[in-house]
């Protein structure tokens, strides 16, 4: 039975291929239509989901809380030994200050922070980076260097020119992109902080759940009003922007997308073949279901290798970071592209959502007509077929 | 069991027009070569549609060994039909495919795999001494080549009931003796063969067994 099978799938198999062979435009065409949309529609949600994963990956070795003070001017220095009162609080179990703020940069605004050993230690994946002398800096991939040697002029409350720079890794491009890490001495000066102070204090909690429970009395622990921020804020800040710009940015595929729709469907139309051929097979002895596999096996033909290619096309247009335009048309990014992170327990979803929102519907339209085709009597489609 | 072919009470009108076949009561059996003559437009060609289970009677049925295979289903019909190889009037060959192709088209679904489809196609054309056609596209055949190439289609898998709308009506002398003969010998070999034709000097090439007149809706045996 099984190899009666297997035989006859082999026989339509081939003789499918022997069909498309005769159309090969037509077939080509419609690859083409199935590959692009796959591409289209697999790299919006592709990218949306390797944003998340990497942000959430990144944000993963952040703080869990951060403490900013805030006046009616805007945010305010902090001294460093406020670190103590937050640790009063049961459930914090550290407390670090922080220095870092925006500044300009000759291409634009760049956020700086103060080299801290710890972190430099603790960057996944292991840095080769080295903790900056004064004068000296690591910079992302966003940051121009394009003096030899490099020279970065940085204008924050006062000026620092860099002499020296780093890269930071490619691989934690999606955190450091626009950022410079400078010595902690180079960053205060740079940003205006006295001795003692820092930007903020970043904590970490017993457990990541109490995080939002601790802040109110994190708030009150302190003598003056404060901003805090949880992990899961920032990620909801992150995830939102990202929506945002890329819901827009899918909205350009919209049109694109319904045309080609519109041309897969006008396509396997005519590639289904016109009912005086389905009569003719009837009356040489082929049977509803032979027919019916015979057009299943075209369609899956023409759209598994195409579905496949569009599939290889999405994953190598977010996951190369030499590809830039799907970011700059989604996300905005006006430089290098970071590098993404894979998750394949997201990504694999991501495609069977995809294969099973073209193929199986690119499959269901051609059982439909083969179905609706082989139920009329043959002479009807052999006499008014056509 | 011998085949055998039967129509009882058939009858036929397209509809909305006057009756074509009326109350046919016959029996073909396996072994005899029939040719039923009429003038044009007296139903021949819808009655060879009717014993292929293509059209399905207004009245009455088709049974293939007592089965009445007319009022089957679809799927169940169709599946009959393998055991039926109909030579059409109009030839029905498909212009994109090569003659070769174009024979092997009932062999596909069945068994086998292209080495079997090309050994039975080439057989069947080489016996109806078409095989130098085998690689030719089919939109170069003149009208008699074409229908040797539809004869070879309904005859290469061998099929129980043969069923033949004017297979001659473009071939010269030899190659219409050479078809005679293919017909003949299925038939010796106990399949049931149905001619219909409106030339009565069919038997110059075949040796016919009953002939038989459709004539007004009724099928009489010719005088």
């Amino acid at each position: 039975m099984n190899r009666h099978l297997h035989g006859r799938w082999y026989a339509h198999g081939l003789w499918a291929a022997r069909e498309l062979c005769q159309h090969p435009g037509t077939s080509l065409l419609v690859a083409f239509a199935i590959g692009l949309l796959t591409t289209l529609m697999a790299t919006g949600l592709l990218l949306s989901q390797a944003m998340t994963a990497t942000t959430a990956r990144l944000l993963e070795q952040g703080p869990d809380l951060v403490v900013r003070r805030v006046t009616p001017q805007g945010w305010a220095p902090i001294d460093a030994r406020e670190t103590a009162t937050a640790l009063v609080i049961p459930g914090i179990v550290a407390a670090r200050p922080r220095i870092w703020g925006t500044v300009h940069a000759p291409q634009g605004p760049v956020t700086v922070v103060a080299a801290d050993q710890g972190r430099i230690d603790r960057m996944r994946p292991a840095a080769s980076i080295r903790f900056p002398h004064p004068g000296e800096a690591v910079v992302g991939h966003g940051v121009d260097l394009s003096e030899d040697p490099p020279l970065l002029v940085l204008q924050g409350v006062n000026r620092v020119p860099i002499e020296k720079a780093q890269r930071f890794p490619l691989a934690s491009d999606l955190a450091t992109h626009d950022l410079v890490m400078l010595h902690p001495d180079d960053a205060r000066h740079l940003l205006g902080l006295s001795p003692g102070d820092a930007s903020d204090l970043a904590l970490s909690v017993f457990h990541p759940d109490e995080a939002e429970a601790l802040r109110p009395e994190l708030a009150r622990a302190f003598a003056w009003p404060v901003h805090i921020a949880t992990q899961q804020d920032t990620y909801k800040y992150y995830a939102a922007a990202f929506g945002r710009r890329g819901g827009l940015g899918l909205l350009l595929y919209a049109p694109a997308a319904m045309a080609l729709i519109l041309l897969v469907a006008a396509v396997v139309r005519q590639q289904i073949g016109d009912r005086a051929q389905v009569g003719l097979l009837k009356a040489l002895g082929w049977t509803s279901r032979d027919i019916v596999a015979l057009q299943l096996a075209k369609a899956l033909l023409v759209g598994l290798p195409a579905i496949t290619t569009g599939l290889m096309m999405a994953y190598g247009l977010v996951y190369t970071p030499s590809q830039r335009w799907v970011g700059t048309l989604l996300l905005g990014w006006e430089n290098t592209a970071p590098r993404l992170h894979l998750e394949a327990g997201h990504a694999a979803p991501v495609f069977l959502a995809v294969v099973g929102i073209l193929l199986m519907p690119y499959l269901a339209a051609v059982l439909w007509s083969s179905l609706v085709q082989t139920a009329a009597e043959p002479y009807d489609l052999l006499n008014k077929g056509t | 069991m011998p085949v055998e072919l039967a129509c009882r009470q058939l009858s036929y009108h397209y509809p909305g027009a006057a009756p074509l076949l009326q109350d046919i009561d016959m029996t073909f059996n396996g072994g005899q070569v029939v040719l039923v003559r009429g003038v044009s437009g007296a139903g021949k060609s819808t009655f060879l549609h009717l014993l292929a289970g293509l059209l399905r009677p207004t009245r009455g049925e088709i049974a293939a060994e007592g089965k009445p295979v007319s009022r089957w289903l679809t799927a169940h019909r169709d599946r009959w039909r393998r055991h039926v190889g109909i030579i059409f009037q109009q030839d029905h060959l498909v212009a994109e495919l090569s003659v070769l192709e174009n024979v092997m088209l009932p062999l596909v679904p069945r068994r086998g795999g292209p080495g079997h489809w090309r050994r039975q196609s080439l057989e069947i054309l080489s016996r109806l001494d078409a095989d130098t056609l085998a690689g030719k596209a089919v939109a170069n055949l003149s009208g008699g080549q074409r229908q040797r190439v539809a004869a070879a289609r309904a005859l290469v898998d061998a099929p129980d009931y043969i069923l033949a709308d004017e297979p001659v009506a473009h071939q010269d002398r030899e190659n219409a003796r050479i078809l005679g003969r293919q017909l003949r010998e299925a038939a010796d070999r106990g399949e049931v063969v149905v001619l219909a034709a409106h030339d009565r000097h069919l038997n110059e090439w075949i040796a016919i067994d009953r002939h038989l007149i459709l004539d007004n809706g009724h099928l009489r045996p010719a005088s």
